[in-house]
């Protein structure tokens, strides 16, 4: 029923929604801009690609370390980048990320640029999981997230993120710590980017530096952006979209910087909210048409 | 309740705040007025950790609370209005309380997964807009408030810290003659629970009215100290401000 | 370490400080009048390369292609600033980066539609001549950027303090409303740096261009990220800042790319410079707290 092709779009799909998820928490809710998100996704990815291949852990025994690795190198780019003022966290973001992909592509105990190669696919049972498989394994993935981001979202840390993200100033007024909650973000979402990573990992089996860099960053910037910034269902719809746009399209494929780069300005124009967010035109029609539905619902049932 | 002794501000060369005393006794209504450039904000600024002091000490009940963190203050009991308001924009009315409410909450990680939209919590937010006359308005974006609520909203979002000394900064400036008296009322109010009230004013007759005891700043000197009556009369203060061309 | 080798090195280092000084210093300019940092600059250096390598094939002189590339590049900026960041300046600044990363990306992508994505030669022999002695020597690449670098700071400085327009662009720079409350039409000055601030960008690219000999589609990445740095680390606004941090880096880099073994490419090591100093000073050298 699902091709093999069919099966590939879906799956990566998940994945990107999952980094999108990251970036949401990160950028959307907190406030804390970053053009670097893809850097936890090549932690992710990288430890658990070495894990497996170098030294024989299974990618089940591998994915707690990967994510722990993650969220610790979200932590540590979390640290210089609390005393970053707006604009100097942007360029901070940016700078990390190079030196990241560059790292990894001069030391060869990473492989060097050719990357890492030969990645396990997951064995359960006994047995390597099929794609259709793995694209379940995902799914079970965005949804966790999904539930998660929405239960964070909902808590006392979610409102003091917002609040960070309103006015910093005002917020430490109230009694919010501003560094301890942005760390938590940085590590949430830095955590979520590596689980993306991870699976992105062992679905391609195949890493190089060059997927984790300042471009792939701006295009997850973009799904998030475009879908609806600080919003669950902007960063999945933005993700599914854009990840699916260049397979429906084959011209994306080759104009895809082009498309991308002039998406983003169009949307700063027209809805810089993002398709889905809370202000944007599309979504308050749903939303009115959803109120609509209901009394009228309502009224029939009555 | 809070006792400031000696207190210096210096800026460069500038000293915004000069050896200024100041006790303000608990569950009063305190004011410090003076003319512009007097400098009552950095004294605020000062007193809610914005600013650390160069010289001098500030005590909150027995307790020094000079150079630490506004979020430490805060903690202690102390809320903050600002002149120019500060709310969070893209959250509700409801939510803006709640973010103070939720500083105390969510003190330490575990905690601060729960959710903040429980009936318990929600009740003690409503509780502030009600007493600062808004709950109207709970559902609203803050970003589409005029600034009559927005100003109420600085207060009912301070009163989430269940604070035990309020720091009002000129909350009263642009507002409507019917606006200014709910405002009154509602610092009285606020005192009758028990809260000690200091504010910034510019609007002298509301002063005058509101206030059991005025200072009155002026080049960050205290150059007056009384009743309000008295100290309206004072002819150094009336100097202060006449001698500059004020709009008082 | 032969002083002959360290004179060299010194050679590269000025060369590569000055074009770092090139697109720093108008970007210094245009976050002090807008307050944004104009990411979407790196395309302009690299429209510079482009324009400079097309006008000298079209005129075989390379001082009429440098100036042609200047004019447009100028143009190109100028263009950007009305129709782009103009009707955006009422919407949160997050919105302008933004639109200025997607600019960034978008236009690269144009460069490789309309010249390929092959890396393109820039070869101008007239100022292929080396002078010096062994072991310190410069061509006339080299030359042309100093003299280039030093003859564009002092319009620079001259327009600015000399002018009624750069008196104008400093006010505005200083508080826009009050500069607009005195008469001064902010658009104009904004949309004047803009234009002499893409100009100079490209001509850094065509500079680097012929210095290495190579024009390619992703030339202003690297560049563009540096220099978002240098004015981070100058002190945002500050364009001195800006230019003394481009010669630090350029001398740092080249110093430590020659003598060092860290296992980074010389981009990475930037960087890396970059961040740190970022860390040490987030208010950037010559920036207030």
């Amino acid at each position: 029923m699902l091709g093999d092709y069919q099966l590939t779009v879906l799956t990566l799909m998940g994945v990107w929604m999952i980094v999108a998820q990251g970036l949401n928490v990160l950028t959307g809710y907190a406030g804390l801009f970053n053009l670097g998100i893809c850097m936890y996704m090549g932690a992710g990815a990288y430890i658990s690609a070495l894990l497996t291949t170098q030294y024989a852990f299974s990618f089940w025994e591998a994915l707690p370390w990967a994510l722990a690795g993650s969220g610790l190198i979200g932590f540590l780019a979390g640290l210089p980048s609390l005393r970053a003022r707006e604009d100097s966290l942007a360029v901070m973001s940016i700078g990390l990320v190079f030196v990241f992909e560059s790292l990894l592509i001069y030391l060869p105990y990473f492989g060097g640029p050719v990357g890492i190669g030969k990645i396990p696919v997951p064995v359960v049972y006994g047995e390597p999981v099929s794609k259709l498989g793995y694209l379940f394994l995902v799914i079970g993935a965005v949804v966790l997230v999904g539930i998660s981001v929405r239960c964070l979202v909902r808590s006392w840390i979610g409102l003091a993120w917002e609040s960070l993200r309103e006015d910093e100033l005002a917020a430490g007024m109230l009694g919010t710590y501003p560094p301890r909650f942005k760390l938590y973000a940085y590590v949430i979402g830095a955590t979520y980017a590596g689980l993306g990573g991870v699976l992105y990992a062992h679905f391609i089996n195949y890493i190089t530096p060059y997927d984790f860099g300042f471009l792939p960053s701006i295009y997850v910037l973009v799904m998030v952006v475009f879908g609806g910034v600080g919003t669950i269902r902007g960063a999945l719809f933005g993700a599914a979209l854009l990840t699916a746009l260049p397979e429906i399209f084959r011209f994306v494929q080759d104009y895809r910087n082009l498309i991308y780069g002039g998406l983003l300005v169009l949307m700063m124009f027209f809805e810089p909210k993002g398709l889905l967010g809370n202000d944007s035109r599309l979504w308050r029609s749903v939303t009115t048409l959803g109120s609509f539905f209901r009394a009228h619902l309502r009224k029939t049932v009555a | 309740m809070l006792s400031v002794r000696g207190l210096r501000k210096q800026f460069g060369g500038l000293a915004a705040i000069d050896e200024v005393d100041l006790h303000i006794p608990r569950g009063c209504i305190y004011g410090v007025i003076g003319p512009n450039g007097a400098g009552k904000t950095t004294f605020f600024n000062l007193l809610s950790g914005i600013f650390s002091p160069t010289l001098g000490e500030i005590r909150l009940n027995g307790q020094p609370i000079q150079g630490r963190k506004p979020h430490e203050i805060a903690k202690l009991g102390v809320g903050r209005t600002f002149q120019i308001v500060r709310p969070f924009s893209e959250l509700t009315v409801l939510q803006n309380v709640l973010a103070a409410i939720g500083a105390r909450e969510g003190t330490d990680f575990l905690r601060g997964l729960r959710r903040y939209d429980r009936s318990g919590y929600l009740e003690a937010a409503r509780e502030c807009l009600r007493q600062a006359g808004i709950e109207a308005h709970e559902k609203e974006l803050a970003k589409n408030l005029p600034l009559g609520l927005l100003r109420r909203l600085e207060i009912a979002r301070a009163l989430g810290l269940k604070p035990r000394l309020l720091l009002l900064d000129e909350s009263f400036s642009g507002l409507s003659q019917k606006e200014i008296q709910s405002q009154i009322d509602l610092v009285r109010r606020l005192r009758a629970q028990g809260v000690t009230v200091l504010l910034i004013e510019h609007n002298i007759p509301v002063a005058t009215e509101l206030c059991e005891w005025l200072a009155v700043l002026d080049g960050g000197h205290k150059i007056a100290e009384g009743p309000p009556e008295t100290v309206v009369n004072d002819p150094v203060v009336i100097e202060a401000y006449l001698g500059r061309s004020d709009d008082a | 370490m032969s002083t002959g080798i360290l004179a060299q090195q010194l050679v590269n280092a000025l060369s590569l400080g000055a074009v770092y000084a090139m697109i720093a210093v108008g970007l210094a300019m245009i976050y002090g009048v807008l307050r944004i940092l104009h990411i979407a600059h790196a395309v302009i250096y690299a429209a510079g390369a482009y324009l400079g390598l097309y006008f000298y094939g079209l005129a075989g002189n390379f001082v009429l292609a440098l100036i042609g590339a200047m004019v447009v590049a100028g143009i190109l900026g100028g263009a950007i600033e009305r129709f782009v960041y103009r009707p955006m300046l009422a919407k949160p600044r997050i919105v302008i980066l933004i639109a200025s990363i997607g600019l960034l990306v978008c236009m690269s992508d144009l460069f490789r539609i309309l010249a390929g994505p092959h890396q393109l030669p820039f070869d101008v022999p007239a100022l292929q001549t080396r002078y010096g002695w062994e072991g310190a020597q410069a061509s006339g690449v080299d030359l042309y950027i100093w003299i280039g670098t030093a003859l564009v700071f002092a319009a620079l400085w001259l327009f600015l303090q000399r002018t009624r327009m750069g008196f104008a662009i400093r006010a505005v720079a200083q508080d826009l409303e009050t500069a607009q409350a005195m008469g001064i039409n902010a658009n104009q000055c904004v949309f004047a740096v803009f234009v002499v601030g893409s100009a100079i960008a490209a001509f850094g690219g065509v500079m680097v261009a012929v210095l290495y000999n190579a024009v390619y589609t992703t030339m202003g990445d690297m560049v563009a990220y540096k220099g978002l740095a240098l004015i981070v680390i100058g002190g945002f606004g500050s364009m001195t800042g800006a230019a003394i941090a481009s010669f630090i880096l350029g001398i740092t880099e080249t110093i430590v790319t020659t003598y060092t073994q860290i296992p980074l490419s010389r981009d990475g090591i930037a960087m890396l410079l970059l961040v740190l100093l970022i860390l040490v000073r987030p208010q950037g050298l010559l920036g207030k707290s």
